[in-house]
């Protein structure tokens, strides 16, 4: 994968395990549970999960070390899932019962899935087809569009606060950020369903290390790292574009 | 729902010839177009809905003098925190705001 290629992927990663790392610290301090898995969530499924995976397609020769990294990073991407599933249901949805079966069915898709392919390959080489493998794929990629629609629903509410004072800009901004890193984590999700879907079945470079998808996967990254970044790590500059004078300013600047 | 919303829809239903579905939906559309649900507004944020989204719902229903009984209402609601969620269950913007740090 060239250097172009790769920036999205490597980004995403990195910013994941940051942002991560960094919500933890939060979770340890206050000892609240959606820090701790929406901390997890990142740390596991877009930090690990991913360079554990990407270590396997590129440095795995031994077929044991592949497997074993194999192994281990799907188990990171599936408890991450599991774990985003968990703090949508927690934050959006804590009332409803239908989203905390939706969870449910969700984790035991994403621990089945892996289960099944620990025993019967392995992980000893990957097969992108058959029931198991679709309905773990699904859990995995459909927590993030569940987290991006929740999040943007939200924000399209704080949109309407705003507008009588009773939201704080910045966070409304958070809930559009976290919507759109999620939302370019699960169209790469949806561009890997693609591509498999055209791969020839013993193809084992099929997804998200297809030439062909990896630099449309990699500008999605990019833009997922950045969303994420600002909504978690919002640098001054940012923060100041929110300022009730920032927001006055601008909106006499549309209107002059 | 919310303590503050129960308040107002039982004052409107006493206040005015709304009956109490009406009362209550009334309050309800006025949350809505503020963002704002029944199960979760405090009173600092139904005291805004008050002043600036109810009496227009209101006259719409023909409810006279809408302005002065929303003005009344608002300044007899239990007064509330600006940012008393610590009370309250959390909610998305109360844990979006600690992950901010």
């Amino acid at each position: 994968m060239d250097p172009i290629r790769a920036a999205g992927v490597v980004s995403f990663v990195a910013v994941s395990f940051l942002v991560g790392l960094r919500l933890l610290g939060l979770a340890r301090r206050r000892g609240e549970m959606p820090e701790l898995a929406v901390g997890l969530a990142l740390l596991l499924g877009g930090g690990l999960g991913y360079l554990l995976m990407f270590a396997s397609a590129r440095l795995g020769e031994d077929p044991g070390v592949r497997g074993a990294l194999t192994s281990l990073g799907a188990l990171c991407l599936n408890l991450g899932a599991i774990c985003l599933w968990y703090f949508t249901w927690r934050v959006f949805r804590p009332d409803r019962a239908w989203a905390g079966i939706l969870v449910a069915v969700a984790a035991a898709a994403a621990m089945s899935s892996y289960l099944h392919e620990a025993l019967t390959t392995g992980f000893a080489f990957r097969q992108f087809r058959g029931f198991w493998y679709w309905s773990g794929f699904g859990a995995r990629s459909l927590c993030y569009g569940w987290a991006a629609f929740e999040s943007l629903n939200y924000y399209v509410l704080m949109r309407r606060r705003m507008r009588h004072g009773l939201a704080d800009p910045l966070l409304a901004n958070r809930f559009l950020l976290w919507a759109l890193a999620a939302a370019g984590a699960f169209l790469i999700f949806l561009v890997i369903f693609v591509n498999l879907l055209g791969a020839s079945g013993g193809n084992p470079t099929a997804g998200v290390f297809d030439n062909d998808a990896a630099l449309l996967i990699s500008a999605l990254g990019l833009v997922a790292s950045l969303a994420l970044w600002l909504a978690f790590f919002p640098p001054p500059a940012w923060r100041r574009r929110f300022r009730p004078g920032a927001l006055a300013s601008a909106g006499r600047g549309a209107r002059g | 729902m919310a303590e503050a919303f129960e308040w107002v829809a039982a004052r409107l239903e006493r206040e005015t010839e709304l009956g109490r579905l009406e009362a209550r939906g009334t309050v309800r559309l006025a949350l809505k177009q503020a963002g704002l649900e029944a199960r979760s507004v405090s009173a600092w944020q139904m005291q805004v809905v008050l002043r600036r989204v109810l009496p227009e719902e209101l006259r719409r229903r023909g409810v006279a003098d809408a302005g002065r009984l929303c003005e009344q209402l608002a300044a007899g609601l239990p007064a509330g925190e600006p940012d008393g969620e610590e009370e309250r269950p959390a909610t998305p913007e109360s844990i979006f705001r600690r992950l901010g740090g």
